[in-house]
């Protein structure tokens, strides 16, 4: 398999509130730090990837947001805009149709053109970067949500085979030949370590593998800190309460708290053991796995990066 | 109309699926006759709904609380494409229009893919539902989006595409009625769509024609359930990050849209500590006799974590409750974090005495 540095395009996706924005600006920094030229990019015109990274708003063009890093905020009326200049030469024009009612009408009425264009002018900074802008080696999109993110990946087959001919096509077809390409492109999956994230994480890892995109990474956001073995309730309970007077109210309090973080720990140790059995039988094959601690504070992304840059130094 | 109807809205990971199936038990249990319609639940909490992925009907669930009670609980699953075909096939009038529209290419996209398409199929199925008889309680979860409002959003997209064809440019035949500036504009499209989507489109739409009334008055229908005095939305989201902006920007959407807002269920709380945090962590002993001293200090740093995440947690999402609570003057309701996530029925069942004893009955605002 290839080594995840060698990539053009790293596609995070994952369940809802998994951490994906997280895990792109964490993934994004750590390349940068291993020396990649590297840009993070978010689709629909959202800010979050911005904000995540200390920015207020979204903006089109990148930004230079850390040495080596940069961020682009993708809109589909931006990009088709862009494209209509670049490819159609309508050149002044551009503008002013592509916020036209026909236009508007048309992008809303076909499926997957919104992401067509956006996919096609990521394709285009990483091939054909314009004189002005700068020149990446890896770019990490941050993907959306399981059934979006699928359809995402699925959007420039789908719009080849409706559209058949024209421009459109062609973008699909040179989409794909990013997308469908496992030497250029590779699929991150996020999860967090509890049961039902674990569980669908292995139904779209297997949706993947079947689409032709198995994961080439699972990150595993918010690992709990180590619970050592042997010590169960009762060894932690009689521990806590040992010496303490009678009326004294934190003893009971911490022994709760204990107790419940046993069970997240026992919940988090049966789901990881879960996703190590089942990942490799829906791929075919073992997914490399970064662990990413529960950050105190979520502006420090630094503390995420060690487990990042281990894989991403990997040759 | 009778029937009450419960709309779990959120963004993507807010616990909407978790917190609708919680709903629907703890209603069932209270004697009510309950549908809960969810979008894609992971495996294990559909099985433990008793949901076939494969069915697009109601299944009843047996469970003992809900007997004991005289109640009733049925789940099913949205099937986004069976659902836009059944639409068809009703208002298609004979089955030679509806195979023809079935058949074509940009109607299979437009069913499967089409932005905004899954939200207005699972305001097809409610309707159904509501109107079935069998149930007096319909809760229904709401398809993963970037910002809760899209499930509202949604189906007037798809209605504005059915009904006024915003296409109308590109597919009239006499384009020397249109403007210079539009015809120039339809060109542009030819050119980069190619010849065959046009076709489809022009087809799809020549097709579609005969049933539009029949569509716009279903959609109608819809748009006045979900308006009804018995409907209310609630905004499901995490208490761990909740965005304190969008969840009043929902609020005012729902207003804005004549709906009827029931209040937040805030997700994933974690409990007060009821002590300073400093206080426990300090109460935690040095060391434990028969424990490795090594093991120890992880149960402490374990511990410690534990204590100052609990802290920061619960403050974060009791100071949100309030300042919702204040400005919606809505009611809140928080459901507990539950250890290692909701994946059964006893978790489900964990969430059920922190729900709303009854749907909630609001004056309008």
């Amino acid at each position: 398999m290839r080594a995840l540095r060698d990539h053009e395009l790293l596609v995070v996706t994952g369940k809802g509130g998994v951490g994906r924005t997280t895990t792109t600006a964490a993934l994004g920094l750590a390349a940068a730090r291993e020396g990649l030229r590297t840009c993070v990019v978010e689709l629909g015109g959202q800010a979050s990837l911005a904000r995540t990274l200390g920015l207020p708003d979204a903006a089109y063009g990148p930004r230079e947001v850390a040495p080596g890093l940069h961020l682009m905020s993708l809109s589909a009326t931006a990009c088709l805009g862009d494209f209509g200049q670049r490819k159609l030469h309508v050149g002044a024009l551009a503008r002013w149709f592509f916020e036209s009612r026909v236009m508007a009408g048309f992008v809303e009425a076909v499926p997957g053109l919104t992401d067509v264009v956006q996919l096609g002018k990521v394709e285009d900074m990483l091939a054909a970067p314009q004189r002005d802008d700068p020149v990446f080696d890896l770019v990490v999109l941050d993907a959306p949500a399981t059934g979006h993110g699928l359809t995402l990946l699925a959007a420039a087959r789908a719009m080849a085979e409706m559209t058949a001919v024209g421009p459109f096509h062609d973008l699909a077809a040179i989409i794909e030949g990013l997308l469908g390409d496992p030497e250029r492109t590779g699929v991150v999956l996020v999860t967090l370590p509890e049961a039902l994230p674990v569980q669908e994480s292995v139904e779209l890892a297997h949706a993947l593998a079947t689409d032709g995109a198995p994961p080439v990474l699972t990150v595993v956001n918010q690992r709990l800190p180590p619970w050592p073995d042997g010590l169960d309730e009762a060894a932690v309970t009689a521990a806590l309460t040992a010496g303490a007077g009678p009326d004294e109210p934190a003893p009971p309090l911490l022994a709760d708290l204990a107790r419940s973080e046993l069970r997240r720990h026992r919940a988090q140790v049966e789901a990881l053991a879960q996703l190590a059995r089942r990942l490799p039988e829906v791929v075919g094959h073992p997914v490399p796995l970064a662990s990413l601690a529960r950050l105190a504070d979520p502006g420090r992304l630094d503390d995420l990066l060690p487990p990042l840059r281990a894989h991403l130094g990997a040759p | 109309m009778s029937v009450e109807v419960l709309l779990c809205c959120g963004v993507g990971g807010a616990g909407k699926t978790t917190s609708a199936a919680a709903l629907a038990v703890a209603l069932a249990a209270s004697g009510r006759q309950v549908v809960v319609l969810t979008i894609d639940p992971a495996r294990r909490l559909a099985d433990a709904l008793g949901i076939d992925h494969l069915g697009n009907e109601p299944q009843a669930l047996d469970l003992p609380e809900v007997t004991a009670a005289g109640g009733r609980l049925d789940a099913l699953m949205l099937d986004r494409k069976a659902t836009w075909d059944a639409l068809v096939r009703t208002h298609a009038g004979d089955a030679d229009l509806a195979a023809r529209l079935l058949a074509n290419p940009y109607y299979e996209a437009l069913s499967t893919r089409l932005t905004g398409g899954h939200e207005y199929m699972a305001t097809e199925r409610l309707h159904q539902l509501a109107h079935d008889g069998r149930w007096d309680v319909v809760v229904v979860d709401t398809p993963p989006s970037q910002h809760a409002v899209d499930f509202f959003r949604a189906p007037a997209r798809i209605r504005r595409i059915l009904d006024r064809n915003l296409l109308g440019a590109l597919l009239t035949p006499s384009q020397g009625l249109l403007g210079v500036a539009t015809r120039r504009a339809v060109d542009v499209v030819r050119r980069l769509a190619g010849p065959k989507v046009l076709d489809d489109l022009v087809h799809f739409f020549e097709l579609v024609g005969s049933l539009a009334g029949g569509l716009r008055e279903r959609s109608a229908a819809v748009q006045a359930l979900l308006q009804a005095p018995t409907t209310r939305v609630l905004l499901v989201a995490s208490a761990v990050s909740p965005r304190e902006e969008d969840l009043l920007d929902f609020l005012g959407v729902v207003r804005e849209d004549g709906l009827q807002f029931g209040g937040y269920l805030l997700t994933r709380a974690a409990a007060p500590l009821g002590l300073p945090a400093e206080a426990l962590v300090a109460a935690i002993p040095d060391g434990a006799r028969d424990v490795p001293a090594e093991a120890w200090a992880a149960v402490r740093a374990a511990l410690a974590d534990a204590v100052h995440r609990r802290a920061r947690d619960s403050a974060r999402h009791v100071a949100t409750a309030a300042r919702l609570a204040a400005a919606g003057r809505a009611p809140v309701w928080t459901l507990p974090e539950v250890d290692g996530g909701v994946a059964d029925l006893d978790g489900l069942r964990a969430l059920v005495p922190h729900l709303p004893p009854a749907p909630p009955r609001l004056p309008a605002p």
